[in-house]
């Protein structure tokens, strides 16, 4: 019964660590980061904005990724 | 006991897991800059405290610059593009520049150029757009001498130096093959040194048909060109390192004693990355202003990234590090009289000018 206990935590133990691994590889490549595939400028003295869709650089701004305030622009990369 | 240590070491196996998870997953990446063995560290310390004196102009400028008796401010987002204001009396004397796309309209004063203190070259960075116009007539008529919309080659300069009638020196947020270039206003005609060397490099991969090489975008930096001898002075915006040349010649790489690297926010893109500042971008150069002896380095090197400084280097053209200015207030734009020697200075908290007199 001792042995069995043992087989089944180290089973479990054995699985839940390749879990972990496998999810932590896949984050750790950078491919998880695609969520943040969005840009937006935010107000900001001495800054400048990049604006990939137009090819314009705006004054005064600085850019964000979205989920700030103040935004005028937002854009798909 | 068998199980206990099972568990213990199963235990530390997940806190490394999850330590290795939350290190991979910040993706603020530094690039660290391959030094030369000739570059130089400063080490200066000779520091002299300022007092600057309020003067009652006021307003949200994005640029700033002086001649004789004018101070021209660049507006963030009034009517008109730029203010023109009388030092002797600190009043407002014309506006110019309707906002707006048409002819003869801006949208966005990135820099004001002075030129043989005569002429002021507003650029335009969003229109790419230059304004020419005369100083002398300033106060006698609104004159726009000349409109120059520069072609798609030339997009997104950053603080061009006009030489001559038509030539100009400008860093780009367009170009990773050069580190200045010169040009007219058509076309490049010669391209001047290279962007340093980072480690993480794969990671500056730019997604196809891009318009803003990553490794230009982490480069930032200004420009400036000595008004008659054959000097340039780059200084990074992202990193604390400044390049000064001769005959175009690269002749000495100087690194701050804060010594930083770009710190960026890149995301990978379906192809390619995305480098963008975040929080932990640390910024260095933030404004410079020269005469024909010394160059004026407002520097930021704060931590949490602010991009107003009380910090004024000066160097010499030959890159020597002759001084620190330790002003009583942070600003976030200065400009020199070359004449009188003022430094003015605006202070983006209290929206004002301020002005102090420099002694050397």
């Amino acid at each position: 019964m001792k042995k069995i206990k043992t087989i089944l935590f180290l089973g479990f133990g054995f699985v839940a660590s390749a879990a972990t691994f496998a999810l932590t590889i896949n984050d750790s490549s950078l491919e998880s980061l695609r969520a943040n595939a969005g840009i937006k400028c935010v107000e900001a003295t001495n800054s400048d904005c990049r604006s990939a869709s137009t090819g314009q650089i705006y004054t005064g701004y600085k850019a964000q990724t979205i989920g700030g305030t103040s935004s005028f622009e937002e854009e798909s990369l | 006991m068998k199980h206990t240590y099972i568990s213990y070491n199963f235990i530390l196996f997940l806190f490394f897991l999850i330590f290795y998870s939350c290190k991979q997953n910040n993706n603020n990446v530094e690039f660290k800059i391959q030094k030369n063995d000739s570059d130089i560290n400063l080490n200066g310390s000779d520091k002299l405290s300022i007092v600057l004196k309020p003067i009652n102009i006021h307003g949200i400028f994005t640029s700033i610059a002086v001649v004789d008796s004018i101070l021209i401010c660049g507006n963030f987002r009034s009517e008109k593009l730029i203010n023109i204001y009388s030092l002797n009396n600190n009043k407002l004397i014309d506006t110019i520049i309707t906002r707006g796309n048409a002819q003869n309209e801006g949208l966005s004063v990135a820099n004001i150029f002075i030129q043989n203190n005569q002429i002021a070259w507003i650029y335009d960075i969003t229109l790419s757009k230059l304004f020419k116009i005369n100083i002398d007539y300033l106060q006698k008529n609104k004159v726009i001498e000349k409109e120059i919309r520069l072609p798609t080659n030339l997009k997104n300069l950053i603080s061009p130096s006009i030489i001559g009638d038509s030539l100009l020196l400008a860093t780009t947020y367009s170009m990773d093959n050069c580190r200045y270039f010169y040009a007219d206003f058509q076309q490049i005609k010669k391209k001047i040194g290279k962007l340093p060397k980072v480690n993480n490099n794969k990671l500056l991969e730019d997604i196809p048909n891009t318009k803003f090489p990553n490794k230009a975008y982490l480069f930032k930096a200004t420009s400036i060109k000595h008004s008659f001898k054959n000097k340039v002075a780059v200084f990074y915006n992202k990193a604390s390192r400044a390049e000064f040349y001769v005959n175009d010649k690269l002749e000495k790489t100087i690194y701050n004693k804060d010594n930083f690297n770009p710190k960026m926010y890149v995301t990978k893109l379906k192809m390619g990355f995305s480098v963008e500042d975040d929080e932990k971008t640390i910024y260095a150069y933030l404004s410079v202003a020269y005469t024909e002896d010394y160059i004026y380095c407002l520097f930021s090197g704060d931590k949490n990234g602010e991009t107003s400084s009380e910090k004024i280097l000066i160097f010499d053209w030959d890159g020597n590090f002759i001084k620190e200015l330790s002003l009583d207030r942070k600003v976030s734009k200065i400009c020199i009289n070359q004449k009188t020697k003022t430094l003015y200075c605006y202070d983006d908290r209290v929206k004002s000018i301020f002005l102090t007199k420099l002694n050397f």
